[in-house]
This record gives structure tokens, C-alpha cells and sequence, in this order.
């Protein structure tokens, strides 16, 4: 093989090249009738038909058909879609296609056309219709023919964004977006250029940025990296401009007659225009420089991260700027160390001792190890088998040189060579450069193979870089599942592939089991399934909310729980003896739903528990809603049913407390009839004071009667109601009347906190202990009448005390 | 860096359990940029504010906080987070809010973050309100954060009205969040687990850790969890917390580690509350939080003296090193004056409270004799109630009753609660409900648990002073949680060794789990044949101050070889705990 760099054109200081990836495998098309959408990282074409132009289609089946090709055109599918308009196709990254139709519905289909999701961008009944759509790999921008501008960010969760126009819109010429991780407000950027010489930036809850432009734009391209913008004016100029408007790279005068079809981006800040009607692809520097090609057949430009993917009716090619790796390897007259390298291996097959001096000069430069990392990158840079070859050799010679080589970049790199070869073969057609292969990640790659239902290669390709097999699986099982054959060959199937398998999403395979009409193998496939979180929702769907309540309360999570009891209240299918049915004995499963009930439901709270015969858990919870009202019936009305639950589980105690409250609240509801006193709400204790406060005596009387209180209790609540009304005088009365039966400490305590001391001693000489006596007296500060009591009680150490404790002058005896 | 060398490490480590939860918090700030709104449900306002301070609002430019109430509400700020517990009364206020805003702007970012995690009842409930699509819906895992340098709380839980409830939902949130203090500190190498609520956690450790655990978790620094459900000893929580610390937390109530107190308590003036942090960063309360009321007078006296000893020494210092010494010695000295001085003024006002002749002395005493020798005081319970003395601390004292005496004779049991529903109201005969269903209170029937607890397991000893026991937390009663612990390191057979007491007496379960392998764990133990042991202790329902003190007393003694975190869903004290047992005010 020659030397690459033969193929190779200088260009404004780099080198560029144009690669034939494939020669398309389709015939008979003619691109210039078709619209073309290609997906990013050398993926899959889509064509539709183009219905500006008016040309004779012979065969039916092309209209309303999007055609699906790999890039090297093989045909994989025929989505149909009826009788809609489209304004726009795309895809996603993972190669799910997005269609916008005229009536502002978008769909997004799986490569065999599969509807996975629809959205409505306006509702149905605006009519409105798209005018013009720009699609990107995730979103969505339309405008509409009644001038209104709406946005989806992310299809995962479409939420719609309608944008602020400005007032009068001239006739729009070109539309376009910045992606949102490019932009300051972290939303996507809507461009939109006018036949009146204006640009418009609009942005998401913000007016649109105006700017007024010395001639009309035609179209404009964002680069790939969001940072330039390059467009077409009316005069036929290409301008490059930074994308806050704040730099101008390059104006420059393309003097072609009309338009470009198509401005594209190549490699960094280079710059594509594709003047089909003239045959030419023009390609322009940033340094005013220009390239042209010339093509006698129509073409479309693919924009990738690291050059340009040409579509023509023939062929699949590539146009990069040449890696910088590779170039001081190849390139003419230009020695580096990576070069002596290369050639020194080339050497070495030749069987000449030349290639071991060289290997030994540059290892003496310390030059090597640069070397052997730059013939690896090359390798990976280069699209020639053989040119890889020679470099992976040539970085293996190199290596066995050095001591210490982490090897493992070798590997990997024999290991990615290997995986690009086989995605590139026509019959995938995956033409992927290695820079794209790094963006886009392993994951990707493999999710698109998925999509095509290459499992068996995905598998071999995690097998040998060492990644998880599981979604590969997973996937190779759901189609397992949804092709003929019997439930037991499936399941068997399977089972022997993935059973051994550890963290195997079971559920999302019996999920498409279901879905497919395959319900026994559905439930089969889920008793694989290990998480609950995945088992528990689809039990649920498949009508079984008994085993999913058991699964759920076997992982110990409530909102599993949850979501099976809140499926079985919802569900009209469920009558409530079926769901007790259910949750009976279920201990968990119980205590949650009462805690949800006495939130949500009290009603169905009340038969719960009388299915389970609690009726005193009814008398309870009927006490507790009793104190969320002040309307004293449906108090009245509650109590009632309180009791009758307390009689039916024969908690006596309750059932008398309950029925003796339903009399005291009688008593107070009849106290305030006939007087003007208000008691409800209080209990017996504090109506009792009340009403000895406001001197109701009679009434007093019957109630501590009729509800049996306590006489002890009754005279703590006499002598705080007297005292709190500081009737002192009633209060004596009253010690005196009767013996009391809580002694009287409790009359001299109270008179002592009210500051009445002159009041106090009055009970001290009723008290019985002596000690308790003095105790009171020192208190308040009477030592005579202490020293008395301790006089008549001959205890001289108490008399010494308390002389000790007395003020000096006062004369307290020495001796009893 | 090890976790086991001194009180200090334990607080530098455990930080980063509190870094963790900020950053995460600054995290879910930065998904929008600008001014930002904070909505929280007010339970979680006093947990928030262990983990967020104003200087981290400030920047995560959270310009504005509400708290989420039924009332109207409109902000100019665009960006909202409403910080939600998973409550689903909760949400129709949020729809409203949302509603109300939305009114205001149409282009608002609104953001509900679950604390700590999503609740699927919830987010259907935001559906059927039609407000669902206008949110996004996050979690912010609030889990084990610090409360002091051996304390860690779960903020966001409160699991008291579980232990009534029987409610076992928020046991998987506790294991979560004790996986997570795993990927921080290493796998334990033990779990001892007593208590039913104790052994479901317990499985899903040993689950998980057998599932799921990286290689790096394997360097464990803490050796031992051992699991305490609440339900197995709630006596010790009733009884009156005598230590400095328990004492504050029975008179002025603890919070987040802070005391609000009345002004004249610290000899000042005026009207406000003064907000006090007591914690170990305040060198004279690391001393004295575990201390018995009784000996706490003659220490403080002597630590005046030293201070004062220590100023002193300026004016016996005449050469320039000694001058420097001592000018080095002052910041800190000042820091200890002045905490001395706060500390005597909350001392000498708990003294006058429960001093020679106060109603709490008496209260004390009788409660002491009660669990001492199960004495009965009827007459004096009765007295209580006709005083309508607050029925928290009358149901405390009834409930110690009704445990030491092995439950009230019909006549008194009827008598009590017929005395209490006509003095505080007819409500609480669900309270009274509630305190059977924990086995507080109760009627009669067969013998007396409690005395061959006592007499086993030593739970009342007068001796304190001289032994230095862990029962000086309550002035003779050693919390039954605690001795249970203390078998575990006192005897080699551990809790086997009271089969018969904790399956009968105590009537529960208890089980222990080896998690890894012997040979590993030798291998271990002889790097850390010099350090002490490291045992988080993690109680299932709450735990009292006493608790935690006699914790440290525990690990404090001559032979002990084991230092202790505790945590704790909560912090509980006695009259926490029967509130817990009121009706439920909410709909």
C-alpha cells in the first residue's frame, strides 16, 4: 500500500482527506428526490420522500413511506405512515426516529417502526400546523403557521416550551438551534433568520434578541461544538461569526450562482457548502481558503463531531481533517519519533539490523514511549486494515523495547480495533472513527446494535471489552419473547441463557411477555425476578394483587405496599370483601392501610376494622374524630357509635365511661339552657369549678352525684375554685363545715401561694402532725407560734432549732 | 485515621456524615441558577436546621424560606424547592402553593424534594391534584447526621407513634441509612440486635451487606452495631433523668442540642429566651453532662477554684516564659470562665427547683422508692391528680407504678383512669389505650416481671457514689436499656446468658450476627489490640440523655475496652413519650 499521505490535501495549514467508507448497496436511487436524515456517529439513513418536487414516482409504495438504510445502504425497514404530512425527521442517539408532522404531532418510532411514544404539541382542537421544524437528538423546536414557537427539550419527559416571538416576523428563511448545554440560560436557543435582513435569537422567559444584518441570511449552521455560527447571505457570502455575535472569523465570497443545498460543518472551523446545482462542494478555511470538489451527482452532508459523512447515490464517504497524530507519521520529508518507529518495524520485516539501531536511537532520545502511544492512536485514527496493522505492529515492537510499558493501552486498543472492523462491515454499517467511537462510548454502540437486533455481535462485543452483558441480554430476551413458539421453548430459552446471569431485569422481560398477550409466561418469567421494585408493578398489571401484596411485604418497602392497596381501593374491580380478603392476616399490609385511611378514607377505615372485629379500635377512632368537631349532635352522634363499638367487644370500662360522657355532656347541654354558663367542651372537673366559682351550688351538687366524684376529689376542686376567687371567708366555712378528707395542709399551701398568710394559720392548728406545724410556721416566719407547738410537744432539739432559725430579737424560750 | 482514639476523632469523623448531607443539599440547589425560594414542611424546620445554617442558604442563594402552612402565598422568586416529608396530608397545601404561584408566573421552576425519599402515595396524590407535571420530583437523603461528637440522629423520622402504631414502614429507611454510615466508615464486623423492631432492621443489613458491599468497606472502623428496640425498655424513659444534662432536658427541654431559657435563669433581663448550644465543644459541660445532680455542687466548686488558681498565677509569674505561658493559657481560660458562668446560673436554678422541700424532691423520692422496692404510692398518685398536677408527669409516675408492682390490682386500675378522664377529659381514654398497647399501664395478671429484672440485672443501687455505677444517671435505677448493653461486654456469653430473662421476663428476642469471618477479624483485632473497641449503639425509637450517659460512664470505667456512639431516631424524654400516646390531632 502507498503512503497514505499520497491521498491527502494541504489545507489552509492542515491536511485533509477523503475516505471511501462504502459503495452503496442500494440501486436506483436518486437522492435528489428524497429528503435524507441521517443519525449521528455514522448511523442509519432515513429517506422520504421529497414533495416539492414534482417528479413522476412510478411506484405507489415510495409515498408515505420513510425508508430506513444503514450508511452503507442496506435497507432495514419501511415505516408507513398513513396519510400525514412530515415536516421533519430525527433521530435520537440510541436511533429511535422522530417525525413531526404537520399537525404538530410527534411520533417516535424503533428502527422496524414500532410507535414507542406520541406527543401533542398543541392541542388538537388549535388546528394548528407546523410551518417550519428543527429536530435534534433529543428535542424538538417547531414553529407553527399562527407564529408561535414551541420547544421540547427532552422527549424523555416532553415537557412543551412555548417561546416569546417577536411582534411582526417577516417571512422566516432559515431556522436553527443552540443546543442548551451550549448556552448561558441552560435552555435550548432558538435562531430564526427573515427575509427583512433581521436574526432573531429567542430564548427561553426572555424577549427576542434582535439583530440587524446588512443583507438577507439564506441559511445558517451552529457547529458542532456550539461555539460558531456560519451563514449564507441573499449576496452570496459565507460569513463566520462566534455565537454571542461578539467575533467575526471570516466573510467570504463564494461567487457562485444561488444558493448552497446545504452548509455543513467539517472538522472543527472548517466550513462545507454543497452547490448541487452546480456540482460543486466548496469547502472554505477559516483563513479564506478554499477546496472544491466536484460532484456529478447529488449529495448529502452528514455534520459529524470530527469531519464530514458525504452521501451520494453511490457512495458513503468521509472527509476529516487528518488526526494530528497521524500526520508526522506519514507525512513526507518530516521526521519524528513515532515515524523512525514505523519505519523501523517495516525494517525489521524486511530481516535488516537497521530497524534494531533505529528502535535503540530513539529509546536513547527517551523518545520511545511517545512513539509506541503515537502509533497506537494512529492506528486507531487510521481506516486502512492494513495501515492499523503495521502501526499495532510497529507499537508492539516498540514496546518490548521499554521496560515497565503499561500494556493494558495496547490491549485496549487491539481490543477497540476489533470492535470498529466489525461494526464497520457492510451489513452493519456502522462507519464509525475512533474520535466518534470514544464520544459516543461503549454503551451507545451497543444499545444501537440492540436496536437492530444484533444481540449476538453486542454480546460478543461486551464479552471482549468487558462490560456488562445484562442489557444485552435482556433485550435478546424480550425479542425472544415476542417471537412464535411455544410458552415452555421460550421460557426454557431463556432461562438456560440468563438464569445463571446475576442482576437480570426479569421483570422487563415478563413486562414484554405481558404486553405480547403471553400472560402465563409473563408471570413465569417474574418469579426469576429477584427486586421487588420490578416484580411488584407488573403483578399489579397482570391482575395478581395477592402475590404482588406478598411480594411487596417480603421486601419490606411501603411503597410496594402501597401501590398494590391503592391499586385494589381504585379499582372497581375490587370489592372491598375481596381486598379484606386479601390483606387479612397481613400485619404490615393492615397498619398501612389504616394509616392511609385515617388520612384519606375514614369511612372505609370503619369497615376495615369491623371485618377484622375491632370494634373497640371503632369506639376509638370514633372518640378521636369527636375532638375535630365543635358540632355538639355530631359529637352526640359519634359518642354513640363509640359506645355501641365498646359494648360489642365488651370493654366494659369504656362502654361505661363512654356512656357516663354521653350523660355528662347531656347534663352540661342542659346547664347551658337554663343558665348562662358555658361548660361543653370542659371536662367534669373543670365544670365543677365553673360552677362553684359562679356559685351554682345546687347544680354542683347533682353533678358530682350523678358522675359519683370522689369526695377527696371534690374538695381539692371546692377549696381551688374558692381560693381562685380569693373567698377567703367561704373557704374557711367550708374547712370547718365538715371534717375534711384531704386534710388541711392543702388549705395552707393555697392560701400561702395566694400571699394570704393571715388566712393560713387559720388551718394550721387543724393539722394533725405536729412537725408539719412548725413546718408551716417557720414558713411564715411565726417562730413563737412554732416554739409553742414544740413547747406542747416537749421536743427541745425542735425548740433549739427553731430559736436558732428565729431573728435575734425575739425572746423564744431556752427551755419547754 | 482511626475512629477509637479519643472523643475528638469521633467528632472529626463523624463530620463527614454532616458534609455529606450539605453538599448534597448544595447539589440540589445548583439544578437551577438564581435566586431560590425554600417552602418546608414545618417538621422538618428543626431538622433542616442540623444540616443547613444561614451562611450555606446564603450561598446557595436560597434568598427566601417559608414554611409550608394553610395560608395564602406568593413569592417573586422563581425557582422554588418545597422540602417535603413524605406526609400525604401535606400535599393538597403544595398543589395549592403551586397553584397560586403559578398564577403569579407562569414560568416558575418548581422542585418538591422528599426528605429522605420518594413516597409513591404522595406522588399520586400531587397527580390527582393535577400538579404533578409542574414539579420535579427529587429525594434528599437526609440520614444519620451529628448531634454532638457521639451522638447521631435520624432528623427526618420521628418514630415514637410507630412504637404505638406497630408500624414497621420506616424500619427500611433506618437500615438505609445505616447502610449508608457503612459506606463511610467500613462494614461492622458484628450486629446484636434485641427487640422485634431491632431484628427486621438487623435482616436487611445482613442482606444487603452480603449482597452489595464493596471491597473498600471492608476496612471497618466501627467493630460492633448493636440494634435497641425502644419497645423492649420503656420504663427507663419515664424515670426522672437526675445527670446535669437529663435534668435540663426534664426542666427546660433539650432541641438539637440547644436550651431556650428564661432570662432571669441566667441572671438577666428581659423578655426573649436565650438560645444556649450545649455540647461537647463547651469544656466545662463535656465535663459535667454526665454527672449526678448531688455531685455536681462540690465539682463545680472545685473547678472555680482551679480557674481561679490558674488566673492567679499571673501575679506569681515574674519571669517572661512564665508571663507567656500564662498570656497562652488565657483564651482558653476565658472560654471556661465564661461557660462556668452560665452553667453555675442553670446549676443553682435547678437546685432552687429541686431542692429540700420542693414538689419535685418529693416526687423523686417517691419514685425512687418505687422502683427500689416496689413501694406503692397510691395516696400520693391520687394527691397528684386532685392537684391536676400535668398528666405527663402524672401518667409517668402511674405507669413506673403499674411496671414495679407487675400491674394495677381491677379497682385501682378502673379508679385511676376514671379519675384521670374526669380530671384532664374524656380524650385521653385513648390515651390510656394507647399506654396498654405499650404495656405501661396495665391490669393485673400473674406474677411480677419486674422484681427478677431487678434483682438479675441490678437495676436499683444505692451505692453509686463509691462504684461509680451507671445507675448515678437516676440516683439509684440503672436504666434497664443500658444494663442490657452492659451484658454484652461483661459477660463472654453475652445475652445468652440471660436467655430466660429477655424471651420470658422481657418477653422479646434478641439475636447476634457474626458479618465477618473469623480469621479476618483476629487479623483485626490484633491491629487493634492497643485502641478501644468502637460500638455504635442505635436505638430504634429514641433514646433519654440519662441513657447516653450512662453509656459513657460505661465506657469510662477502669476495664472498659469499648467506646460507644450512640444513635437514635430521636431524642426522648418521659413526658415525650406519653404525649406520644395522645390522640392523634390530625386529619
Amino acid at each position: 500500500m502507498d503512503n497514505p499521505s499520497l491521498t491527502w490535501n494541504e489545507f489552509d495549514r492542515y491536511f485533509y482527506e477523503k475516505h471511501d467508507f462504502y459503495q452503496m448497496e442500494w440501486e436506483d436511487i436518486d437522492l435528489s428526490n428524497y429528503i435524507v436524515s441521517a443519525s449521528r456517529f455514522g448511523g442509519l439513513l432515513a429517506l422520504i420522500l421529497d414533495d416539492s418536487k414534482v417528479i413522476q414516482i412510478n411506484s405507489v409504495s415510495v409515498k408515505h413511506r420513510i425508508f430506513i438504510y444503514t450508511s452503507s445502504g442496506v435497507l432495514i425497514s419501511q415505516i408507513d405512515y398513513g396519510n400525514k404530512k412530515v415536516k421533519g425527521v430525527g433521530w435520537t442517539l440510541d436511533e429511535r426516529l422522530l417525525v413531526v408532522y404537520e399537525d404538530c404531532s410527534v411520533m417516535i418510532y424503533d428502527i422496524f417502526g414500532e410507535i414507542i411514544k406520541t406527543v401533542l404539541m398543541t392541542q388538537e382542537k388549535d388546528q394548528e400546523l407546523v410551518y417550519r421544524t428543527v429536530v435534534w437528538e433529543n428535542g424538538i423546536v417547531i414553529l407553527t403557521k399562527k407564529d408561535r414557537l414551541l420547544v421540547i427539550e427532552s422527549m424523555d419527559d416532553p415537557k412543551i416550551m412555548e417561546y416569546t416571538l417577536p411582534l411582526k416576523l417577516g417571512a422566516v428563511t432559515a431556522m436553527e438551534i443552540i443546543l442548551p448545554f451550549f448556552t448561558f440560560s441552560g435552555h435550548t436557543e432558538v435562531l430564526i433568520s427573515t427575509l427583512d435582513n433581521r436574526l432573531y435569537i429567542l430564548a427561553e422567559k426572555s424577549e427576542p434578541l434582535e439583530i440587524e444584518l446588512d443583507e438577507g441570511i439564506v441559511d445558517l449552521v451552529i457547529s458542532p461544538t456550539g461555539k460558531l455560527l456560519a451563514y449564507y447571505t441573499t449576496s452570496g457570502s459565507l460569513y463566520v461569526v462566534s455565537t454571542d455575535f461578539e467575533k467575526n472569523y471570516l466573510k467570504f465570497n463564494c461567487n457562485t450562482k444561488g444558493s448552497p443545498k446545504q452548509i455543513s460543518w467539517c472538522s472543527g472551523d472548517t466550513v462545507l457548502l454543497n452547490f448541487e446545482k452546480n456540482n460543486l462542494l466548496l469547502m472554505v478555511g477559516p483563513s479564506q481558503s478554499y477546496l472544491q470538489y466536484y460532484y456529478y451527482e447529488p449529495i448529502h452532508l452528514v455534520t459529524e463531531i470530527d469531519g464530514t459523512r458525504i452521501i451520494s447515490n453511490t457512495k458513503c464517504e468521509f472527509l476529516r481533517k487528518v488526526p494530528e497524530v497521524i500526520v508526522p507519521i506519514f507525512q513526507l520529508g518530516v521526521s519524528s519519533p513515532a515515524a523512525f518507529l514505523y519505519d523501523a518495524s517495516e525494517a525489521f520485516l524486511n530481516v535488516t539490523s537497521k530497524g534494531d539501531e533505529t528502535i535503540r536511537m530513539i529509546l536513547k532520545n527517551r523518545e520511545l514511549t511517545l512513539a509506541v502511544d503515537n502509533c497506537l492512536e494512529a492506528a486507531g485514527h487510521s481506516f486502512s486494515l492494513e495501515i492499523q496493522l503495521k502501526l499495532m505492529r510497529a507499537a508492539s515492537l516498540g514496546k518490548t523495547y521499554l521496560d515497565g510499558y503499561y500494556h493494558d493501552d495496547f490491549g485496549i486498543m487491539a481490543k477497540d480495533l476489533r470492535v470498529l472492523n466489525q461494526v464497520k462491515t457492510f451489513d452493519i454499517g456502522m462507519c464509525i472513527t475512533y474520535t466518534q467511537y470514544k464520544k459516543m462510548g461503549v454503551g451507545l454502540l451497543i444499545e444501537r446494535l440492540v436496536n437492530r437486533r444484533f444481540h449476538y455481535i453486542a454480546l460478543k462485543i461486551c464479552e471482549c471489552l468487558a462490560e456488562s452483558k445484562d442489557r444485552v441480554l435482556v433485550r435478546w430476551a424480550c425479542d425472544k419473547v415476542k417471537s412464535s413458539g411455544s410458552d415452555e421453548d421460550i421460557l426454557n430459552s431463556i432461562v438456560s441463557k440468563l438464569g445463571k446471569e446475576k442482576g437480570i431485569s426479569f421483570a422487563s422481560i415478563a413486562s414484554v411477555a405481558y404486553s405480547e398477550g403471553k400472560k402465563k409466561l409473563a408471570i413465569k418469567l417474574l418469579d426469576h425476578e429477584n427486586s421487588a421494585s420490578q416484580q411488584v408493578p407488573l403483578l399489579i398489571n397482570m391482575q395478581k394483587p395477592e402475590r404482588a401484596l406478598i411480594k411487596a411485604i417480603e421486601s419490606g418497602k411501603a411503597d410496594l405496599i402501597y401501590l398494590v392497596l391503592l391499586h385494589m381501593i381504585n379499582d372497581p374491580d375490587y370489592s372491598e370483601e375481596k381486598l379484606f380478603g386479601i390483606i387479612q392476616n397481613k400485619k404490615i399490609a393492615i397498619n398501612l392501610f389504616v394509616k392511609y385511611c385515617k388520612k384519606k378514607d375514614p369511612g372505609f377505615l370503619i369497615k376495615l376494622y369491623s371485618e377484622l372485629k375491632q370494634p373497640t379500635k371503632i369506639g376509638l377512632f370514633k372518640i378521636v374524630e369527636s375532638y375535630q368537631t365543635n358540632d355538639f349532635n355530631e359529637i352526640m352522634k359519634l359518642r354513640n357509635v363509640s359506645s355501641m363499638a365498646f359494648s360489642s367487644s365488651k370493654n366494659t370500662f369504656f362502654k361505661k365511661m363512654t356512656d357516663e360522657n354521653i350523660k355528662f355532656l347531656n347534663f352540661q347541654k342542659q346547664l347551658e339552657e337554663k343558665t348562662p354558663l358555658k361548660v361543653i367542651g370542659h371536662t367534669i372537673n373543670e365544670t365543677l369549678t365553673i360552677l362553684i366559682k359562679r356559685e351554682y351550688y345546687k347544680e354542683a351538687k347533682r353533678l358530682k352525684k350523678m358522675f359519683s366524684v370522689p369526695n377527696e376529689r371534690f374538695w381539692w376542686v371546692k377549696m381551688k375554685a374558692l381560693a381562685s376567687k380569693h373567698r377567703w371567708k367561704e373557704l374557711f366555712d367550708f374547712a370547718n363545715n365538715e371534717k375534711s378528707p384531704i386534710g388541711y395542709e392543702p388549705f395552707v399551701d393555697i392560701c400561702i401561694q395566694n400571699s394570704v398568710s393571715d388566712q393560713a394559720l387559720k388551718y394550721i392548728p387543724k393539722i394533725k402532725e405536729p412537725i408539719t406545724k412548725v413546718k408551716y410556721y417557720l414558713k411564715l416566719k411565726k417562730f413563737e407560734l412554732a416554739a409553742n407547738v414544740a413547747i406542747s410537744q416537749k421536743d427541745q432539739t425542735l425548740l433549739d432549732d427553731i430559736r436558732n432559725r428565729a431573728p435575734k430579737n425575739l425572746k423564744i424560750p431556752h427551755n419547754i | 485515621m482511626a475512629l477509637n482514639l479519643s472523643e475528638t476523632q469521633v467528632l472529626d469523623n463523624i463530620q463527614i456524615l454532616l458534609e455529606d448531607i450539605q453538599n448534597e443539599f448544595v447539589k440540589i440547589c445548583n439544578l437551577v441558577k438564581g435566586d431560590i425560594a425554600l417552602i418546608l414542611d414545618p417538621e422538618l424546620s428543626l431538622p433542616l436546621s442540623l444540616c443547613v445554617d444561614p451562611p450555606l442558604l446564603k450561598k446557595c442563594r436560597v434568598t427566601k424560606l417559608y414554611e409550608l402552612k394553610d395560608q395564602d402565598f406568593q413569592t417573586t422568586i422563581t425557582k422554588l424547592f418545597f422540602y417535603l416529608k413524605p406526609r400525604l396530608e401535606m400535599m393538597s397545601l403544595v398543589a395549592d402553593y403551586i397553584r397560586s404561584q403559578e398564577k403569579v408566573s407562569s414560568s416558575c421552576e418548581i422542585f418538591i424534594v422528599f426528605v429522605p425519599r420518594r413516597s409513591m402515595i404522595c406522588e399520586k396524590e400531587l397527580e390527582k391534584l393535577g400538579v404533578l407535571g409542574a414539579a420535579s420530583l427529587i429525594e434528599f437523603q437526609m440520614d444519620l447526621l451529628p448531634l454532638d461528637g457521639d451522638i447521631l440522629t435520624l432528623p427526618n423520622l420521628s418514630f415514637t407513634r410507630e412504637l404505638i402504631d406497630n408500624d414497621t414502614s420506616q424500619l427500611l429507611n433506618i437500615a438505609k441509612s445505616l447502610i449508608k454510615f457503612q459506606v463511610f466508615f467500613g462494614k461492622f464486623q458484628t450486629i446484636d440486635w434485641i427487640g422485634e423492631y431491632s431484628g427486621i432492621v438487623s435482616d436487611i443489613l445482613q442482606k444487603t451487606i452480603t449482597s452489595s458491599f464493596s471491597k473498600k468497606m471492608e476496612n471497618s472502623k466501627v467493630d460492633q452495631l448493636i440494634i435497641f428496640d425502644r419497645r423492649v425498655d420503656l420504663l427507663s424513659p419515664l424515670v426522672t433523668q437526675l445527670t446535669y444534662e437529663g435534668l435540663i432536658d426534664e426542666i427546660h427541654g433539650l432541641q438539637n442540642g440547644n436550651v431556650l431559657l428564661n432570662p432571669e435563669v441566667l441572671g438577666q433581663r428581659g423578655n426573649k429566651k436565650i438560645r444556649i448550644p450545649l455540647n461537647s465543644t463547651d469544656p466545662i459541660y463535656s465535663l459535667i453532662r454526665d454527672k449526678n445532680m448531688s455531685t455536681m455542687g462540690e465539682f463545680l466548686k472545685r473547678t472555680i477554684k482551679n480557674i481561679a488558681e490558674k488566673y492567679g498565677s499571673r501575679t506569681s509569674a515574674k519571669t517572661l516564659g512564665e508571663l507567656k505561658d500564662f498570656v497562652k493559657m488565657l483564651p482558653p481560660l476565658q472560654k471556661k470562665h465564661h461557660s462556668l458562668g452560665t452553667h453555675l446560673s442553670i446549676y443553682q436554678d435547678l437546685v432552687r427547683i429541686t431542692g429540700g422541700g420542693s414538689v419535685l424532691k418529693k416526687r423523686i423520692e417517691i419514685e425512687l422508692g418505687m422502683l427500689a422496692d416496689g413501694e406503692k404510692h397510691f395516696d400520693y398518685l391520687k394527691e397528684l391528680i386532685y392537684r391536676e398536677e400535668d398528666i405527663n408527669i402524672v401518667l409517668r409516675l402511674l405507669c413506673i407504678q403499674s411496671i414495679v408492682i407487675g400491674g394495677l390490682k381491677n379497682k385501682q386500675f378502673d379508679f385511676f383512669r376514671r379519675e384521670i378522664v374526669h380530671t384532664y377529659g374524656f380524650e385521653h381514654v385513648v390515651t390510656l389505650t394507647n399506654l396498654e398497647k405499650l404495656g405501661l399501664l396495665k391490669k393485673k395478671e400473674g406474677g411480677n416481671t419486674f422484681n427478677s429484672l431487678r434483682k438479675n440485672l441490678k437495676l436499683f443501687d444505692d451505692n453509686f457514689f463509691k462504684t461509680n455505677d451507671i445507675s448515678l444517671v437516676h440516683s439509684g435505677y440503672a436504666p434497664l436499656s443500658i444494663r442490657l448493653i452492659q451484658k454484652l461486654f461483661d459477660n463472654k456469653n453475652g445475652w445468652k446468658s440471660i436467655d430466660d430473662l429477655i424471651k420470658n421476663n422481657l418477653g422479646t428476642n434478641y439475636g447476634s450476627i457474626e458479618l465477618v469471618p473469623k480469621e479476618k477479624k483476629s487479623q483485626n483485632s490484633k491491629i487493634q489490640n492497643f485502641t478501644k473497641k468502637l460500638c455504635l449503639v442505635f436505638f430504634i425509637g429514641g433514646v433519654t440523655y440519662a441513657e447516653i450517659s450512662a453509656l459513657r460512664i460505661l465506657s469510662q470505667r477502669e476495664n472498659s475496652n469499648v467506646e460507644f456512639i450512640i444513635a437514635t431516631t430521636n431524642m426522648l424524654n418521659g413526658n415525650q413519650l406519653i404525649r406520644t400516646s395522645f390522640p392523634e390531632k390530625e386529619k
